[in-house]
């Protein structure tokens, strides 16, 4: 039964592979691929790329296939072993992934995004609510200061809470070793297979990745962080550890840069639509992405308007 | 047929491996894939008995006259009697307990004690130990209720004096009988055997028999079926739930029973008696369920199963094609939801002729209908219905006379094929509640449990030996 | 109030389905507090900082941790047990409503889901086989009997009703057929046309449809009868029975008859009804001297090769070639040019099978070339193997046989025990020719030519280290509408060096011209 790729993410093996099957879920799987410690997904939508995704728009039989089931790429056709199910990856336009340029989110675009984040956080009661990290203490006007509340929120969002400061803090500081520590503290915490912790560190660094810029010592400091999270990310499971090695190598989901994308335009009815689309992603995984790619975009915006 | 194959669209039915069934598919046949696995538990010689069963025309025209008669069947209340006077060959010193045979010395803990209290209710001894020398002695002759057309619960021990309910099959006259229900707490049913037991036994054979006997008589019997359908309408399942029907029977029985010249003082406690125990109408159930099943007992080569009973050491069946053979295997614990206080620990095994209701499709099998139930023991509406469902494939049809609201009216699925249970390796499922192991004290909890299978096998086995 | 936990190793459930398991995990009887998490480090302290866990436990972060508080230790025992279910639970279908439904165990249950079922495929393990087989056939279903292991003492009153009641019975041992164009077991996607196949092979059935669909005709029916329908005990029933429904089936032309020689009690009947039918049949008895066969309108034939030619010929109206008994012409030059290319210690073909039939055939096409061949099949007691893992001078193997098969897939899926043979045959320096079958469609390996070129080119490396040419001889068994892409998989074997010819005769005679050239 032939089916064909719609797009490849930029990460998918150009040449022949073999690879295992790791997991199954109801819209995609992922593999395990032979050589390499990272996995790759197949999944069916007709929008959602990611940049280790091989895409599909058509739904193709998952049940005819099991975990442990060993796949191979031949000449540009993906098979399973024992199915007759064949997806043909040549011909399909490559998705690149990659942030886009310098954005500068203006405080307006910034607001609506964050108010919108915690408002879907709160309807659909997940465990992270972003304001519940910066009750307790200032850190910009928009964060705000409720003076005289005790804290509040979940467990899980009060143990994120001290690691999240002393993560923004060593990036305004350019401390990779301080950054490391806080890490080491959110790796592979909270409910889900990609753990609340994991996605704020991913949208996290999909923040740091879009304001670098140019000054030499930002790209430095996430490529020495990003070594060290990819070593902290043994500690997290496979899924999860797939997503944080593209985002240390700058690489995120469709989702997450059309976002970037509509913070940058600051198009604002545009902007609300495309954020709850990319908070709808999983359960709570996509809310926790944007938790950390809003914390992400203001760490080194000191010097714009807001800050 | 073999020419006309190939004129048919292939229509595949896979047994094993599951690439096949796919292979076919891409090809663009239909196929369906079983979830197959050794019947029987593996047993190969079953396996073969089975399949000389399935679909023999000699079992298939048994079975659709087992299942008529079973379907035909009028089960209506005539009246109440004394076992002594109403049940046929009732000898003096005879005890009848639920279940299939079992010897004094093995009984479980409830019976044993119900067994004694009748001893001390008939006045055969004088007290505890004279009455336990006496059960032990082999002075008393121990039988199965089945055996004399009658069902009882929990222990189900029905002495000479004890009050019975009569139920005649007015299709073709069989005689089905039970106990009357004592009500909650310490009875007889359960083991217990203080004097307030023997004096509620007591009151029960003086006066709440004749009290119903009179009322019966002035409504010149009562159908049973139409109660147990309306019932089942109304969110019984009437086996562990029988609020329902037991109002029901109350609006009949009173008008009537003021009709009669009973003292006013004794109307008014028999009715108060009856409205405090919503399980008062069980046993009227479980003695319809009965004559219902008798009806379609008997058929040479029929896998009708008529009966399924437990005497808290030993889980029963009985089969139409068998004759007079039980098919035992020790009892299961039941796995249920326990009151406060209590647990698995303190459990009886499975106890009790009330089985008979799923039997005859209605308890578990009519789950569907009573999802009130299903809350007590764990589970949802949708598990309920659910269970009525799987039921549907292990029976020969369903029950024209009880419908299931929740199931659009379908009737609830009647008729177990033992040879479907051997070959689905789905076993009945049973409503029932849970005695404590030791005499006396009661229901501890309420469970949802299965019949076992080798009962199945075991008359799977034996009626392909005969034929 | 008690805790308990429990890890489920390697199970992976999307982040939905786990909030919505966490949240049943709450509702569970006598549960107080729940939670379901990758057992990471940091998850594992949050558990202990929440109470749930008494103590830290190692962390394995790909594995689900699910812990419980609830009233007592049987609560939480048994809401861990449930839990565990939920997520094992296979998911079965659901209707409006969300009402589980069972899904079919029996044939019977089966025909409530599936009323106009007219077909049984079984493959269970051969002690169950012949009582589902019966109660198919009683339930008025044709039978296919893939497993094995079923006596013919099982296999004759199956078969005798079947032929009562003018049902089917394929089987048992029967690997492959075709019915209505669709496949059956290990089969391929064959033009439906005009000829009817009844074979006793499953691998000769193969071929056969493969080569009649390469030479452009195509089939009604293939019926498979099972390995043992053709020995005296059980008489043929099933041949008997499919040739009738043959004669009787106006869409076959030209019927084709495929198997190892019957005993002669068998064979006398099997002709007698093969020429009542009335049309032109190809017979090909593999190892039979074909002028034996031939009558009137049966044509005996000697190899499965010819058989198709032979069959195709009848469909299309075209005249009966006179067959050859040698290697094809066209491979002279390649023959020529790698016999030169041989050491003098290269002396043997070592031919590897993963299908039976093709071992035999080619068994008797390289004795009669070459004189003895060894195997674990052997035509002669005297030549058999020593040691089935070891070759002996000429080797032809069926790595089907039981003695390889235990406790593996069959070689057509699993191609570890044939690669492993193939370096085995490049470090043995008397070997000249490699001879390999591939055989495609359905069942199969969906990737034959991958699994085996690395093997080859191993190979090829090894003996080249010893400076020794070593040949590929091989055949693919397929067609174009196999799920295997036909041609790419001829293009990898190509590319790799293996010589291909197009059937499993012209290979067997390729290879023992090879080595007979030299």
């Amino acid at each position: 039964m032939q089916f064909h790729a719609a797009s490849l993410g930029s990460a998918i093996p150009k040449n022949n592979f073999d690879a295992t099957i790791q997991s199954l879920f109801d819209s995609s799987l992922n593999l395990r691929l032979e050589h390499e410690d990272r996995l790759i997904t197949i999944l069916i939508s007709d929008h959602y790329d990611l940049p280790q995704g091989i895409r599909l728009d058509e739904k193709i039989p998952l049940h005819s296939l099991t975990v442990g089931l060993r796949a191979a790429s031949r000449g540009g056709i993906l098979r399973f072993d024992s199915s007759p199910l064949t997806i043909d990856l040549r011909g399909a336009p490559i998705w690149e992934g990659k942030i886009p340029s310098l954005i500068l989110p203006s405080e307006q675009a910034w607001s609506i995004t964050w108010r919108v984040l915690n408002e879907q956080q709160r309807l659909k009661n997940t465990e992270l609510i972003a304001d519940d990290l910066f009750q307790s203490r200032s850190l910009h006007p928009p964060f705000g200061q409720r003076a005289g509340q005790a804290e509040q929120g979940s467990l899980l969002a009060r143990r994120l809470r001290q690691p999240i400061l002393q993560l923004i803090a060593a990036a305004e500081q350019l401390d990779s070793r301080s950054a490391k520590d806080a890490a080491q503290n959110m790796i592979g915490l909270g409910p889900g297979v990609t753990p609340s912790g994991d996605d704020v560190l991913i949208g996290f660094l999909a923040g740091l990745h879009s304001t670098a810029g140019n000054e030499k010592e930002r790209p430095a400091f996430i490529q020495t962080f990003g070594e060290s999270l990819l070593l902290l990310s043994e500690e997290t499971n496979e899924i999860s550890r797939t997503y944080l090695y593209h985002a240390i190598h700058g690489q995120f989901s469709s989702s997450i840069i059309a976002l970037l994308d509509a913070i940058h335009n600051g198009d604002e009815p545009r902007l609300a639509l495309v954020s709850k689309e990319t908070m709808r992603v999983g359960h709570s995984s996509g809310m926790d992405s944007v938790t950390g790619l809003l914390i992400g975009l203001c760490v080194w915006n000191k010097e714009n308007s807001y800050a | 047929m073999v020419n006309k194959l190939f004129e048919q669209d292939l229509q595949v039915i896979n047994v094993g491996l599951s690439s096949f069934a796919d292979s076919i598919q891409q090809a663009g046949a239909k196929s369906l894939q079983l979830d197959w696995r050794p019947p029987a538990l593996g047993d190969k010689a079953t396996g073969e008995h089975l399949a000389a069963l399935v679909n023999q025309p000699d079992v298939e025209a048994a079975n659709r006259i087992a299942f008529d008669r079973f379907m035909l069947a009028q089960p209506v209340l005539i009246g109440v009697a004394s076992a002594r006077d109403g049940v046929p060959d009732f000898g003096e010193r005879t005890l009848l307990h639920a279940g299939p045979p079992i010897e004094w010395k093995r009984m479980c803990g409830p019976m044993q004690g119900a067994v004694i209290g009748a001893i001390l209710f008939e006045g055969w001894a004088e007290n505890q130990i004279t009455a336990r020398g006496l059960a032990a002695s082999g002075g008393i002759n121990f039988a199965p209720c089945h055996h004399f057309g009658a069902v009882g619960p929990m222990s189900g021990v029905i002495s000479p004096s004890m009050p019975v309910w009569i139920v005649k099959n007015e299709d073709r006259g069989n005689l089905s009988f039970s106990n009357l229900n004592e009500g909650l707490g310490k009875v007889l049913r359960f083991g217990a055997n203080d004097p307030s037991v023997l004096e509620r036994l007591k009151w029960m054979a003086a006066t709440l028999g004749p009290a119903m006997d009179a009322a019966v008589k002035v409504l010149g019997g009562i159908e049973l079926r139409p109660i147990i359908a309306q019932a089942l309408h109304m969110g019984d399942e009437c086996h562990n739930r029988n609020a329902a029907a037991s109002s029901l029977l109350f609006k009949k029985l009173t008008p009537a029973l003021l009709k009669t010249d009973f003292p006013q003082g004794d109307i008014a406690k028999v009715l108060e008696f009856i409205a405090g125990n919503d399980h008062f109408f069980l046993n009227i159930s479980m003695a319809c369920c009965k004559s219902m099943l008798d009806a379609g007992h008997g058929v040479p080569h029929s896998t009708l199963v008529t009966a399924m009973a437990r005497n808290g050491v030993d889980f029963g069946i009985r089969m139409s094609g068998a004759g007079d053979a039980w098919f035992t295997v020790p009892a299961p614990m039941v796995d249920g939801l326990f009151f406060p206080g209590y647990s698995q620990a303190d459990a009886a095994p499975d106890l009790g002729d009330s089985a008979i209701t799923e039997t005859a499709g209605i308890g578990g099998f009519a789950m569907g209908a009573a999802p009130a139930i299903v809350q007590f023991v764990g589970g949802t509406p949708q598990d309920a219905i659910a269970y009525t469902r799987e039921m549907l494939h292990i029976t020969m049809g369903v029950h024209s006379g009880f419908t299931l609201p929740p199931l659009n009216f379908n009737g609830s699925p009647a008729g177990i094929d033992a040879r479907k249970v051997v070959d689905t390796g789905i076993q009945p499922v049973i409503n029932t509640g849970i005695a404590h192991k030791d005499a006396g004290v009661g229901q501890v909890g309420a469970g949802i449990t299965r019949a076992p299978l080798e009962c199945f096998t075991q008359a799977v086995n034996a009626l392909a030996v005969s034929s | 109030m008690a805790t308990a936990q429990r890890m489920i190793k390697n199970l992976y459930r999307d982040s939905v389905s786990l909030m919505q398991f966490s949240e049943k995990l709450r509702a569970l009887e006598g549960v107080k507090q729940a939670s379901a998490v990758m057992a990471t480090e940091n998850n594992i302290s949050l558990l202990v900082e929440a109470g749930l866990l008494a103590s830290a436990v190692p962390p394995s972060p790909n594995d689900l941790m699910i812990v419980v508080e609830g009233k007592d230790d049987s609560s939480t025992g048994a809401a861990l047990d449930q839990a565990e279910g939920m997520l094992k639970a296979k998911s079965t279908e659901t209707d409006e409503g969300g009402v589980r439904r069972v899904p079919p165990r029996s044939i019977e249950m089966g025909l409530e889901s599936m009323s106009s079922a007219n077909f049984v495929l079984i493959s269970t393990p051969g002690e169950y086989a012949a009582a589902e087989a019966r109660k198919a056939l009683q339930l008025g279903l044709h039978v296919m009997m893939f497993s094995d292991n079923v006596s013919i003492e099982e296999e004759i009153p199956l078969k005798q009703y079947a032929r009562e009641h003018d049902l089917l019975m394929m089987g048992p041992d029967c690997g492959t057929a075709i019915i209505n164009g669709i496949p059956l077991g290990f089969a391929n996607l064959v033009r439906r046309g005009d000829i009817g196949v009844v074979a006793a092979s499953g691998t000769g059935l193969q071929q056969v449809t493969c080569l009649i669909d390469r030479f452009g005709g195509g089939i009604t029916q293939a019926i498979g009868t099972g390995g043992h329908d053709l020995k005296s005990e059980v008489g043929g029933i099933t041949m008997l029975q499919s040739i009738a429904a043959l004669t009787a089936d106006p869409q076959t032309k030209v019927i084709l008859l495929v198997s190892k020689p019957p005993s002669p009690d068998v064979m006398k009947k099997v002709l007698e009804k093969a020429g009542q039918s009335g049309k032109p049949v190809v017979v090909i008895f593999i190892g039979a001297d074909p002028a034996s066969v031939t009558h009137g309108k049966i044509i005996g034939v000697k190899t499965l090769e010819d058989a198709a030619v032979a069959a195709v010929n009848f469909s299309k109206g075209k005249a009966l070639k006179k067959f050859s008994n040698s290697m094809p012409a066209k491979y002279s030059a390649v023959e020529k040019s790698s016999a030169r290319k041989l050491k003098k210690t290269q002396k043997y073909v070592r031919a590897l099978f993963s299908g039976g039939t093709f071992c035999y055939e080619n068994l008797l096409l390289m004795s009669e070339a070459l004189g003895p061949v060894y195997s674990n099949i052997p035509l002669k007691k005297e030549h058999k193997l020593k040691d089935v893992w070891k070759s002996q001078e000429h080797t032809a193997i069926d790595l089907g046989d039981d003695l390889f098969t235990q406790g593996r897939p069959h070689p057509m899926i699993d191609f570890r025990l044939r690669n492993e043979r193939i370096i085995q045959e490049a470090k043995d320096p008397s070997t000249a020719v490699i001879l390999l079958d591939v055989v495609l469609g359905y069942g199969s390996n969906m990737d034959p030519a991958g699994e085996l070129v690395p093997a080859i080119l191993e190979a090829l490396k090894v003996a080249a280290k010893a400076k020794r040419n070593l040949f590929f001889v091989g055949f693919v068994c397929g067609t174009d509408s196999d799920p295997q892409n036909l041609t790419r998989q001829q293009d990898m074997l190509r590319e790799a060096g293996v010589i291909l010819t197009e059937s499993n005769a012209q290979a067997a005679r390729l290879a023992a011209a090879i080595v007979s050239g030299r």
